[in-house]
């Protein structure tokens, strides 16, 4: 075997278990919002030490992991940006209205998204996709990428990443100047 | 959460007694992103469903969209940015007239700009996705196999 083959077997084989954690990550995540977001009355928590820990698991695994499942989760966004498109064209069951508000996010989410990966995802990134996953979750009963607070509140974590990249070295070159 | 990977043929009203090519297509939406967390949200089926078993074995209006993009879309995007394109040209009556010298100003331009490691991002998440669904229709495949 091949010293390229073996690296892009170890890369396949990396990709993979950073796509596995994150599948794995999502059970303690839906459960802990089941006990916790999804039980309760509307706006209103319920407490819960095992849903709490589920969270703190989840977390745990999906900041330690996002340089990995970021891949696999830029392109569900991208496909959903891309057939999104294709649908309001096209037309389907679903209201027009509906699909444009997931366009509009799927989006916003990608170029962020995209961002984040040419920044080689650091720690600030990690935990801004993480927010992003738990707000998606936070609402999941009620549909995926559906417009919500939370939805708002994980793209402006995104956003704020982004921001702070986006900023920093422009600040230091001013420095320099 | 109501359901984590579903069976196949669970709960399908064929029961048993399906086809393999019915359970194939009764299930192709179970197994994908969307699926295992029973999300049937229109933003959940554009974005985690399974565009390989879609267009396979169920329904092919769904997954085709999907699949441009993995294939073709990824090749264009990273192939065409900075890349000249010709339309029926024949090479073999082609003759060269280049002159020698430094290239132009679009690698410049387009090295600033970060196109091509846009192009080269969005390629790779493209083929992952991608990826990720054939191994998920690999899995159904073999899910339907052993319901038999």
């Amino acid at each position: 075997m091949s010293q390229s083959v073996k690296e892009q077997v170890k890369s396949g084989l990396r990709l993979g278990g950073g796509l596995a954690v994150f599948l794995i990550a999502m059970a303690p995540l839906a459960d802990g919002f089941r006990r916790i977001v999804w039980a309760a009355p509307p706006h209103q928590l319920l407490w819960s030490p095992i849903g709490v820990a589920e969270l703190i698991v989840a977390a745990g695994l999906l900041v330690s992991t996002a340089h990995l499942w970021v891949h696999y989760f830029g392109g569900c966004i991208l496909f959903g940006t891309i057939k999104g498109c294709f649908a309001l064209m096209a037309g389907t069951p679903i209201p027009r209205l509906e699909l444009a508000w997931a366009v509009i996010i799927f989006s916003v989410t990608l170029v962020l998204i995209v961002a984040v990966i040419s920044r080689g995802t650091p720690l600030i990134d990690r935990i801004a996709l993480t927010v992003y996953v738990f707000s998606l979750g936070w609402s999941a009963d009620k549909g995926l990428f559906m417009p919500s607070p939370s939805l708002a509140v994980g793209l402006a974590a995104l956003l704020a990443s982004w921001s702070f990249y986006y900023w920093r070295p422009h600040g230091l070159s001013t420095e320099q100047d | 959460m109501a359901v984590i990977f579903s069976q196949p043929g669970a709960g399908a009203s064929g029961g048993p007694n399906q086809t393999y090519r019915q359970c194939l297509a009764q299930n192709s939406g179970n197994y994908s992103f969307a699926g295992a967390f029973n999300q049937n949200g229109s933003g959940a089926k554009l974005a985690g469903g399974n565009d390989v078993a879609s267009l396979l074995f169920g329904d092919a209006s769904e997954g085709q969209a999907g699949l441009l993009i993995a294939e073709g879309g990824s090749h264009s995007l990273a192939a065409g940015v900075g890349t000249a394109g010709t339309m029926g040209r024949r090479t073999a009556s082609v003759f060269d007239l280049n002159l020698s010298g430094t290239t132009g100003a679009a690698p410049a331009i387009l090295g600033k700009t970060g196109a091509e490691e846009v192009a080269g991002v969005v390629s790779g998440i493209a083929e992952f996705k991608f990826a990720s669904d054939v191994g998920a229709t690999g899995a159904l495949m073999l899910g339907c196999i052993t319901h038999r």
